[in-house]
């Protein structure tokens, strides 16, 4: 063997040993991260729940805002028609007020007419002009009197309507707060399931204790389904529901269960 | 006919209270959850109760089981008014025997026929 043969063994062997050296140290490092491997894997299968859960709750959330702008539009739209109709009312109203008042006027204005064509009556009787003009002026005065059929209490029936109208209207209050209700629940949800997660990477809480979260107490009990379209039909499907269960005729309520 | 009102939005009170009043009911005593009903039917009495389900400290189907459990009231016209429609929601109601069952929102007339139906089954009942 030559001696540069024997040097390049030598030089392979120095960096075999190099590198079992540096193997030997590598070796505790390496056991670590497959230590901290181990223990994030759980943490990560959480994470992944987590934001599963966060991303089925979320658009959950945003479907029941959709359906709280729906209804308030809804019900806004309503309302607005309802009042548009009262103003065309209350505007006819109006000039059949000022049309009375001008009637008013006239009358005033013949009784005072008529009391000047009495007035200047003789003691003795009266002049043949003296009549005719009296006569016109009662004339007059009838047909001042006389007013066409102005449908008032039709209008104000219609108006006491309207009104009810808007009140059922305004029962959508009591639905969109369910609705906000159904959205603040899912909401809370995940802003716990977030929390608990935040707690694997840091020592304290950051909400203060576990499960103690800032949260508006929102005290309403809620409908998830609740909805201001659709009524009608649920209405006659709960009705023939109903009727299914009523007790035949006669029976009283004591058959049923 | 004195007519006890249980809701515990306030807004739907005001609105069956008024909706009673134009169909001819104006003795109406309100109350805003089952446990405030159940005190004011004892000391005040009823002899209609129109309840809603969702309500906090006892929900509308709680204060029906309730009442029925009262042989006081075993046979006091309960109208529940509420949002649920699904079928499962009635058949549950219809258990703790109320006597109907109307979905907001209702309209004057609807609450209407539905006091008369009841009124009528009611009247009809024999004893």
């Amino acid at each position: 063997m030559k001696r540069e043969e024997l040097d390049t063994l030598q030089k392979k062997v120095d960096e075999l040993r190099a590198v079992l050296l540096f193997g030997k140290r590598a070796l505790p490092f390496l056991e670590d991260i497959f230590e901290f491997v181990q223990q994030i894997i759980p943490v990560v299968e959480e994470l992944k729940e987590s934001v599963d859960a966060t991303s089925d709750k979320l658009p959950r959330a945003s479907k029941q805002l959709d359906k709280v702008t729906h209804a308030t539009e809804l019900a806004s739209t309503e309302i607005l028609n309802t009042l548009e109709t009262m103003f065309g009312k209350l505007e006819g109203m109006s000039a059949r007020y000022q049309e009375q008042q001008a009637r008013t006027n006239r009358v005033a204005e013949t009784i005072q007419s008529v009391s000047a064509a009495v007035d200047g009556l003789g003691e003795n009787g009266a002049t043949p002009e003296q009549l005719v003009r009296l006569r016109d002026v009662w004339r007059n005065h009838c047909a001042s009197l006389w007013s066409p059929e102005d449908g008032l209490p039709e209008t104000v029936q219609g108006l006491q309507n309207d009104c009810t109208n808007i009140m059922i209207a305004l029962q959508v209050q009591d639905i969109t707060a369910q609705q906000i209700a159904a959205v603040n629940r899912l909401m809370q949800s995940v802003d716990e399931g977030l929390n608990k997660l935040m707690q694997h990477f840091s020592e304290v809480p950051s909400n203060g204790n576990p499960g103690d979260y800032n949260h508006a107490h929102l005290d309403i009990q809620f409908d998830v389904a609740a909805e201001y379209v659709g009524v009608e039909d649920r209405q006659k499907a709960a009705d023939a529901l109903i009727e299914s269960t009523q007790p035949a005729k006669g029976q009283g309520q004591n058959g049923r269960s | 006919m004195r007519f006890l009102i249980v809701d515990d939005s306030l807004t739907m009170r005001r609105i069956v209270v008024n909706t009673l009043k134009t169909i001819g009911y104006d003795q109406v005593t309100e109350a805003a959850d089952g446990k405030d009903a159940l005190a004011k039917l004892l000391t005040e009495g009823a002899d209609f109760v129109v309840t809603d389900w969702n309500m906090p400290e006892m929900n509308g189907l709680e204060l029906a089981k309730s009442i029925r459990a009262n042989p006081q009231f075993e046979s006091l016209p309960i109208l529940m008014v509420t949002t649920r429609g699904n079928k499962e929601d009635v058949i549950e109601a219809m258990k703790v025997r109320v006597n109907n069952y109307i979905i907001k929102p209702f309209t004057p007339q609807g609450l209407k026929d539905k006091i008369d139906q009841i009124l009528r089954s009611v009247e009809s009942k024999p004893v």
